[in-house]
């Protein structure tokens, strides 16, 4: 007898249905699994022949065959346990329930039970889009599975469950939904800017690199708080649509990330080790071509701490998806294209040792280790860092003393206003610029028209300072968010005088 | 071109096995308008030995060596004054231990007007290294400008100085080196606008020991010296001996207690160093006036954010912010504009001092 069961492999982040056809025949006693099928969907013959036998069923001794259409796609993941083994037991006659227009997704354990797999998000979301509406997932996958209007989702513990579901042998709920905004309100970061003692310069200018969606450089000696600060940065963007985070949810989805929670509720923050390779940070691998940290950022921040310390190469290759905002891994299998829209937050000592510019600590570093160490970073990309700001050196008063410090909540106020405003300007814009950072050449012209004074300023601003001519699209673009904040329509002198002294610092 | 004379002193000096006493000694000998190089002979074997004299020998009278050698030092478009002649910096020839041969690339009608040298660390306070950059600048109404390649104070001194082209850099090594490797493109500017001199034939590596032996013709060219920065320890520390060993003035920055860049100069100014925190205190020493150039007006906040600055010196930006009343990103566009007009400086960790 023949069946056909429905179950989606994933490229990429897109989910492509894929039709689990299978055989039940008399001949010779064989089990051939066709359709391109990968390393870990061959091994499932064994987990399907137990879980069915441990399931109180039968398992067709027969030549049993198995084709995953389309034939020409590589099909991964432990997912397709289940679909095998619901279209063996319909192909031997064991199961007659209408299965059509049903997805099946989940891995089987020995005994029968359904474990959670990876993927589920984007796969519901790719199938919903396709018109499937009903689907069956393990239970461990329930959250995951709760937020997505319009579809029915059964979370299911084991394959007998699956089976009584299918034969109506008992009665099952379909996953209740969860509101989004509700589950997002019950979260909250772990860090505060609050928290943060003193360095008023530097947290201006997370303000501002926030407000604007721009880059920052943290320079300062080691033990200043630079890592808070970075952390505190996702505490002061705007929250994330439900929009952007089933983005971001895709793609941890995919990378087997997933919380508890089943959805990503808060901006991602991503701080690679500096031993990390390009195919880590960009995405890439062999087989099966996974996101790498700065598709894992999107929408979120991607913090680099000690920046020259990592590889002149993989840093490099930060350089085409900080302007692209996404991210292409071409492989010879094919290419994979992964959104990767994050605002890059790095730090870095002055030098080596990290005393160097302190008046009263004595740098050890020689001239020729400084050179080397800030040469490690190429000017393309600090190009594409538009704030570079140094951190306070703390001193022992401030770690102790009582200050009242803003909390992250006000910041985010006034950065949520500094976006509101951008909205309007770009509106036009198209999906490409949202934010002052993203302004090409022609929206810098129109946007950030510059009155004779201000001119005046800037050049004498680059006489005096000894600006490079790459700095001044920089200066501008943070001068054009530091208006923003200050409601104003104009770029003012002052603003680019401030935006002027977050300048090379290295 | 060059003398009879001359000729055999750049031929004396291209023997790297003779030590500059021997070859001191020989180039008087010389003087003599009748090379006589035999009578040397004893002196030679016994300070070095006979093969080494035999080869020397050899080579000191061929006509074709001497053709050789022009030859290389053309190429590398270098110009050699030679003690003998008359371009040869007065100053330098008085000292007990001119160099032989200067080598030269650059403009070497420097070497005939009046220098004043500025020296200092190559760890060096950014307020120290703008404050130096601008004194060079102003000395160079009068004087050239003498100083060293290194990164920090000497950098900043050629900086200063670089726009008038009133500058001599003297290298430690000779001309086929870069030392350090990251300036060359400084050493290139010098080369096109100032003049850049060293006591070495071209394939004379930088070995440290150079460097202290070099800094007796930067003093040596200058009628004054200022030591804008200098630790316990530093190279600086010797070229202001040996100015103060040729009977030049010196002048010393003054620093703060504590700063580990400028112990040196405190203890210069201790032993009697002229403190000197502007180009009038260097200037009236000699007798030159010095007109300011006029002030760009100031706002009336930025004034009082500079009086701020100027009561203690150096600032922080939180705690000036706390004192006016402001916040501190209120201030920041007022401490650039005040950068930009040049009366103050960034220190690192966002401290401005005045300068």
């Amino acid at each position: 007898m023949l069946s056909k069961i429905t179950s989606f492999a994933l490229c990429g982040l897109e989910g492509v249905p894929v039709e689990v056809e299978t055989d039940v025949n008399k001949g010779v006693v064989s089990y051939d699994l066709v359709g391109l099928p990968s390393a870990s969907v061959k091994e499932s013959k064994d987990r399907v022949e137990s879980a069915i036998k441990n399931s109180a069923l039968y398992f067709p001794v027969n030549k049993i065959t198995i084709n995953l259409a389309p034939a020409d796609i590589k099909k991964d993941g432990s997912h397709f346990d289940l679909p095998l083994a619901i279209s063996i037991l319909k192909a031997s006659d064991q199961l007659t329930a209408d299965t059509d227009g049903i997805v099946f997704l989940g891995e089987l354990a020995l005994d029968g039970a359904l474990r959670p797999v990876t993927g589920i998000m984007p796969v519901l979301i790719s199938a919903k889009a396709k018109g499937f509406t009903r689907f069956i997932v393990p239970a461990g996958n329930a959250n995951e599975a709760s937020y997505l209007e319009g579809t029915r989702v059964y979370a299911l513990s084991s394959l007998r469950d699956t089976v009584d579901l299918l034969t109506g042998g008992r009665a099952f709920s379909p996953v209740e939904k969860r509101e989004f905004a509700a589950v997002r309100k019950e979260k909250s970061y772990s860090c505060d800017l609050s928290y943060v003692r003193g360095q008023r310069v530097a947290k201006r200018a997370l303000e501002i690199a926030v407000a604007g969606g721009h880059n920052i450089l943290l320079a300062g000696p080691p033990g200043t708080g630079k890592t808070l600060l970075a952390r505190c940065i996702p505490t002061i963007m705007p929250d994330m649509t439900f929009e952007e985070a089933l983005e971001v949810t895709k793609i941890h989805s995919v990378s087997g990330e997933l919380s508890e929670e089943g959805i990503v509720y808060l901006r991602p923050f991503r701080t690679p080790h500096h031993t990390a390779t390009t195919v880590s940070m960009c995405g890439g691998g062999s087989g099966k071509i996974h996101a790498g940290e700065i598709s894992k950022a999107h929408n979120g921040v991607l913090f680099l701490d000690e920046l020259p310390e990592y590889s002149r190469s993989t840093l490099e290759a930060l350089r085409q998806p900080l302007e692209d905002k996404i991210i292409t891994v071409a492989r010879s299998g094919g290419a994979l294209t992964f959104p990767a829209d994050f605002i890059l937050c790095a730090s870095m000592n002055p030098c080596p040792c990290g005393n160097y510019g302190s008046a009263y600590l004595t740098c050890t570093c020689t001239s020729s280790q400084i050179h080397k160490y800030r040469n490690k970073i190429s000017g393309p990309l600090l190009d594409r860092i538009d704030l570079q700001v140094e951190v306070d050196g703390v001193k022992y008063e401030d770690l102790t003393g009582e200050s009242h410090e803003e909390p992250s909540a006000a910041v985010k106020e006034r950065v949520e206003m500094a976006r509101a405003i951008q909205r309007e300007r770009f509106k036009d814009e198209g999906a490409a610029v949202k934010v002052n950072a993203s302004m090409g050449e022609r929206q810098i012209k129109k946007y950030c028209r510059l009155t004779a004074e201000c001119e005046d300023v800037l050049r004498s601003a680059f006489e005096a300072l000894h600006l490079s001519a790459r700095a001044r699209t920089r200066i501008i673009k943070v001068a054009r968010t530091i208006a923003d904040l200050a409601f104003s329509e104009e770029i003012l002198p002052e603003h680019i005088l401030e935006a002027a002294s977050y300048r090379n610092c290295v | 071109m060059y003398t009879k004379d001359e000729l055999t002193l750049i031929a004396l000096c291209s023997f790297e096995e003779l030590t500059y006493k021997t070859a001191f000694t020989l180039m008087h000998g010389l003087e003599s308008k009748t090379p006589d190089f035999a009578k040397f002979e004893d002196m030679l074997i016994k300070s070095h030995s006979a093969g080494v004299y035999n080869k020397i020998k050899g080579r000191f009278f061929s006509e074709e060596y001497r053709a050789r050698i022009l030859q290389s030092l053309q190429r590398r478009k270098i110009v050699c004054v030679t003690y003998f002649s008359k371009d040869y910096p007065e100053y330098l020839r008085q000292t007990p231990f001119p160099p032989l041969v200067l080598y030269c690339k650059g403009n070497t009608s420097l070497l005939k007007t009046r220098c004043f040298s500025v020296v200092g660390s190559r760890v060096t306070t950014p307020a120290a290294l703008t404050e130096c950059k601008k004194i060079s600048r102003d000395l160079t109404r009068h004087f050239t400008v003498v100083t060293g390649m290194a990164d920090g104070a000497d950098s900043a001194a050629i900086e200063g100085a670089l726009e008038s082209g009133r500058v001599i850099s003297v290298l430690a090594h000779g001309f086929d080196y870069c030392y350090p490797a990251y300036n060359d493109r400084l050493v290139k500017t010098v080369e096109e606008r100032g003049l850049l001199i060293t006591e070495h034939t071209p394939q004379i590596a930088p070995k440290a020991y150079l460097f202290p032996v070099r800094n007796r013709i930067i003093a040596g060219l200058s009628e004054g010296t200022l030591v804008v920065s200098a630790g316990e320890k530093s190279g600086a520390l010797i070229t202001a001996d040996y100015a103060v060993e040729y009977g030049r003035q010196l002048f010393v920055f003054p620093y703060n207690i504590g700063v580990a860049s400028g112990a040196g100069c405190n203890s210069l100014i201790k032993k009697g160093g002229q403190l000197t925190d502007n180009i009038l205190d260097i200037l009236s020493a000699f007798g030159l006036d010095f007109k300011e150039p006029e002030k760009q007006p100031l706002s009336e906040e930025e004034q009082r954010l500079f009086s701020l600055i100027g009561s203690s010196g150096e600032i922080f930006v939180p705690d000036a912010a706390e004192k006016l009343g402001r916040l501190p990103f209120q201030l920041i566009p007022l401490l650039t504009s005040l950068e930009v007009k040049g009366l103050i400086v960034r220190l690192g960790g966002n401290r401005y001092a005045v300068i």
